[in-house]
């Protein structure tokens, strides 16, 4: 088990830096998932931890061993480091069979004939494949591959195992399964995981801990519940599915509910607070369209009345697109809270309320890290069902 | 010992005396790294720079390149005054037009009839097109001059056998380099448009044959534009190939007093007294701005286009049903195989096993073949060519997966000067990179023991064959994913080991199959030696041409087919080996066909 701590990681390509001065500290022992769009920096920073990307300027420090500190112009190289990988190509040698694959990173450390063989075999039962020792690695299917990949990033023990977006080359169904296989195996042999992906799904189940990243800084990191219901800026909670973000002014903080005022709009809405926020404030209420209900009374705090645009009945539940003083909102409604036959239509006129204990009161503070990245969830598009 | 280092706001126990150990290691790395930078830069600059710079300076310098003379405009002005210049450009440009087009045309015609229809004898046309690429195509040319030379040229003698009174053809004028130079570049306009018309989608023609356009209406309004690029860009090849010839005008043009630039640049080096090297120079720098001129066109044509063009959609179609006219195209494809294989090869196994080229009273006899292997001044010839073949060959493939590693694999300063130094042999035709490599060598004191040396001509080789043994090491690395090194990495191997285990291991068969052919080139090339043989020390390239000219063509004959002989034996055994390494090892090589980037 090992920590890995990171400062000031800096990453230039030309006078482009696709990583400015991060700092993180991934826990001994801990699922670590770097979450992000492509071209978020999540796989430089990988490969910079793994020693296949030089970084600029910073420091990497794993376990008691300084790897990277480019004021005293160290940098550890990939094959002094101890560490695995598995690659997205799967990366396996077309002219090793698959026991020979395994056994590489053992023979490279010279471990003995017999005590290799027996790892061989016992990296292979792992991983379902003990039968395919001695099949050639390339004659496998595409999930096999990457099992047989893992096996080999597993087979010298090292203290960190880096993913690199291992499962995007698989079938949805593949990769489930794939994905709860490298989590128990990194529960069963105790290794620090850092695991790159874009998929928040595969995130969410697999992680400890989530960081989540954008245009080389890190945004939010946290456990994926924290990131699930509270995230900090408007850029993370569109990334983790929050389909209605609004931006307005907080009138009022009670504990830790604010009440907005939604912009050019007379909607109030309250929600939780996940920052220093008083009133005044500008700040972002975020809501997902599942966290809405129908409710019977009047408009006032946390309600508004609108009128149905579109309806997408997906068999357990509704999508509805509703039109609110003006402003598109998203609004997903289960069936099992309907009356038989209704059906919400088009045109009608509703009133609904926004449950203050899931919204969440972002203050523009937050997202400033993300710049400019203002989500555009307020397009027509279909609402998404999360 | 265990000390404390500050870390991002806390203390983290590290080891010291690790850390001072690592820190030691990066710095002998970046040494060791820097003097492996610099060493690549510098040998590439020497070998493929540097030599370029002389024709620069020889083309200003009033005298030799290496002589401390003043510069001037004297030798491009000369040169531009010179009739001879403007006759010599006129030459080029009629044989680059005029062969180009029929090269690009008929390769164009022939991988359509390959790819796309149901002629019959199409799945001839890319394993004879593949052959005659690799043959050197000055065994070709010799082979015609064999059939067609107005004396005793095998076909003139069967049109007086038939009653002709004059001779039926003469191969050594225009007609004849037109033929040759055609016939000799076709393979390459193949092979370069085959990918074109086998990745184009044929539902294009199909959706012209439903509006109700016939098959020949199809091919010139639907079929050709969907390739243009493709042919476009193929064309341009081609006529960088034909300016830069040497092998055919030097042969066959001569004779008829036909010169194009590069033998116009030989014949100011060797022919006149005294050497004329400052206009040989001019014409040189002349004949690189006019290629790289094509270059650019051929870039600026193809930007952002792939050769490929159009969907890449692979649901194979069946072959467009052609009606009798197929028949026709059969008997063109007949034709080629004849005048492109088989007619040449014939009059070479024929006429080396005549005692004396063109008489057949004597009979046939193996006296060539002996005389060959028993006579000192042949067989030594043989023995260097053998040797110049096998190291130059090695050299070259080497150097060629060395440098586009380091292409593919290194972005920036290094990647983008090394992908230009290997580049400049495409350029430079084998005249031209001898005369630079001469005058290189003579600039610098230290180096001017290589001149006339065996090691210069075989560097000088080695560089003219880069071009050949590039296409093949691009085609193996392409296929070579950068994960599978870096997962070598991770395994804790060093760069060596990985280089050694995984890179090496898997480019086996490509750089077999780059040293064969690299090797065959070099056996073939008429221009280097030419310029930079040492006295006493003749290829065989240069031995045959010689016979030739003395009018032995019976002994130049033997001498090339033992050449041919050696490499089909070699061929066969490599064949053989695969064969049996495969059913030893039981599993099939899935990785690498080296030809596949040429054929595909």
């Amino acid at each position: 088990m090992t920590e890995v701590q990171v400062s000031a990681l800096t990453k230039k390509y030309g006078a482009k830096a696709a990583l400015h001065e991060l700092d993180l500290t991934i826990g001994s022992g801990q699922f670590v998932t770097l979450l992000g769009p492509s071209g978020c920096g999540k796989t430089t920073t990988l490969r910079c931890l793994a020693g296949l990307e030089r970084p600029s300027s910073g420091r990497i420090v794993m376990g008691d061993r300084v790897l990277v500190d480019t004021e005293r112009r160290t940098f550890v190289p990939a094959d002094k480091r101890r560490v695995g990988m598995v690659f997205q190509s799967y990366a396996l040698w077309p002219h090793l069979s698959v026991a020979e694959n395994v056994a590489y990173p053992l023979k490279v450390a010279r471990m003995p004939g017999r005590d290799r063989a027996r790892r061989v075999q016992e990296m292979l039962e792992a991983v379902g494949l003990a039968e395919f020792g001695k099949r050639p690695a390339t004659a496998l299917s595409g999930g096999q591959q990457q099992r047989v990949a893992l096996a080999r990033a597993l087979a010298a023990r090292p203290g960190v195992i880096f993913y690199d977006e291992p499962l995007s080359n698989l079938d949805s169904k593949l990769r489930y399964q794939m994905g709860q296989q490298v989590r128990s195996l990194h529960n069963r042999f105790e290794t620090t995981s850092v695991y790159v992906t874009h998929d928040q799904e595969e995130a969410i189940t697999l992680s400890d801990r989530i960081i989540v990243m954008s245009e080389g800084v890190l945004v939010q990191s946290g456990t994926p519940s924290d990131l699930f219901d509270r995230p900090n800026s408007a850029y993370v909670a569109d990334f983790m599915g929050f389909q209605n973000i609004l931006p307005g002014t907080v009138t009022g903080v009670r504990d830790r509910t604010a009440e907005v005022r939604v912009d050019d709009t007379s909607l109030l809405l309250s929600g939780t607070v996940t920052g220093e926020i008083s009133a005044g404030d500008r700040a972002d209420i975020a809501f997902r369209a599942a966290h809405v209900r129908q409710c019977p009374g009047g408009p006032g705090t946390g309600r508004f009345r609108g009128t149905i645009e579109r309806t997408t009945y997906l068999g357990s539940a509704v999508n509805l697109l509703i039109h609110a003083d003006g402003l598109p909102m998203r609004v997903r409604i289960e069936t099992s809270e309907l009356s038989a036959d209704e059906i919400p239509a088009a045109g009608e006129e509703h009133t609904l309320a926004v449950n203050p204990d899931r919204a969440v009161v972002i203050p523009y503070a937050g997202a400033k890290q993300a710049g400019d990245a203002r989500p555009a969830t307020m397009t027509d598009a279909a609402v998404t069902s999360r | 010992m265990v000390g404390l280092l500050p870390f991002a706001g806390r203390d983290v126990a590290v080891t010291e005396s690790r850390f001072e150990l690592d820190r030691r290691a990066s710095m002998r790395r970046s040494v060791t790294g820097g003097a492996l930078k610099t060493t690549l830069l510098a040998g590439l600059t020497l070998i493929f720079v540097y030599p370029v710079a002389m024709i620069v300076l020889g083309a200003f310098r009033d005298g030799l390149p290496s002589d401390n003379r003043p510069l001037t405009f004297g030798g491009l002005l000369a040169a531009f005054e010179s009739p001879e210049t403007w006759r010599t450009l006129w030459n080029s440009v009629v044989l680059v037009v005029v062969c180009g087009t029929i090269a690009v045309v008929g390769g164009g015609l022939f991988a359509w009839i390959a790819a796309n229809t149901n002629v019959p004898g199409r799945r001839l046309l890319t394993p004879i097109m593949v052959i005659n690429l690799f043959v050197p195509p000055l065994f070709h040319t010799l082979g015609w001059v064999m059939l067609g030379n107005a004396q005793n040229g095998l076909l003139n003698q069967l049109g007086r056998a038939f009653g002709m009174s004059g001779p039926l053809m003469n191969i050594q004028g225009w007609g004849g380099l037109i033929l040759l130079t055609s016939l000799g570049y076709m393979p390459f306009a193949y092979l370069l448009l085959l990918g074109a018309f086998k990745n184009r989608d044929q539902s294009l023609d199909e959706a012209a044959a439903i509006s109700g356009a016939g098959t020949v209406r199809t091919f010139f309004t639907v079929t050709l534009p969907s390739v243009g690029p493709a042919i476009t860009g193929a064309g341009l090849l081609i006529a960088v190939l034909v300016f830069q010839s040497f092998d055919g005008p030097q042969v066959i043009g001569r004779q008829a007093g036909i010169f194009v630039f590069s033998t116009e640049i030989y014949r100011y080096v060797r022919d006149e007294a005294p050497a004329e090297y400052t206009k040989a120079f001019a014409l040189s720098l002349v004949l690189i701005l006019l290629v790289l001129l094509l270059f650019l066109a051929q870039r600026w044509l193809l930007r952002g286009r792939s050769f490929t063009t159009l969907t890449g959609k692979t649901s194979r179609r069946d072959p467009q049903e052609l009606g009798p006219v197929r028949w026709v195209l059969s008997a063109l494809i007949a034709v080629v195989v004849l005048l492109n294989f088989l007619l040449p090869l014939f009059a070479m196994i024929l006429g080396s096993l005549q005692p004396i080229f063109g008489v057949t009273s004597t009979g046939l006899t193996l006296d060539n073949y002996a005389t060959m292997l028993t006579d000192p001044r042949f067989s030594s010839s043989l023995a260097l060519t053998a040797w110049l073949a096998v190291i130059g060959g090695f050299g070259s493939i080497s150097v060629a997966l060395l440098t586009t590693y380091v292409t593919a694999r290194r972005k920036g300063f290094i990647g983008g000067y090394t992908s230009f130094a290997v580049w400049i042999p495409w350029a430079l035709p084998g005249v031209v990179l001898g005369l630079a490599y001469m005058f290189a060598v003579l600039y610098i004191p230290a180096f001017r023991a290589l001149y006339g040396s065996a090691f210069l001509m075989t560097l000088v080789l080695i560089v003219a064959t880069i071009p050949v043994s590039s296409r093949i090491a691009e085609g193996a690395l392409a296929q070579l994913s950068p994960e599978l090194e870096e997962a070598g990495r991770i395994s804790g191997a060093g760069a060596g080991r990985v280089l050694l285990t995984i890179v090496l291991r898997l480019v086996i068969p490509s750089f077999l199959a780059g040293w064969f052919l690299s090797a065959l080139f070099i056996s073939g090339n008429l221009a280097v030696p030419m310029l930079l043989a040492p006295p006493g020390l003749e290829p065989v390239s240069l031995t045959a041409f010689q016979q030739f000219l003395d009018g032995d063509m019976a002994k130049g004959a033997a001498l090339f087919m033992i050449i041919l002989i050696a490499a089909f034996a070699v061929l066969a055994l490599a064949a053989l080996s695969v064969k049996l390494g495969g059913r030893i090892l039981g599993r099939t090589e899935r990785f690498a066909n080296p030809l596949s980037r040429i054929t595909d």
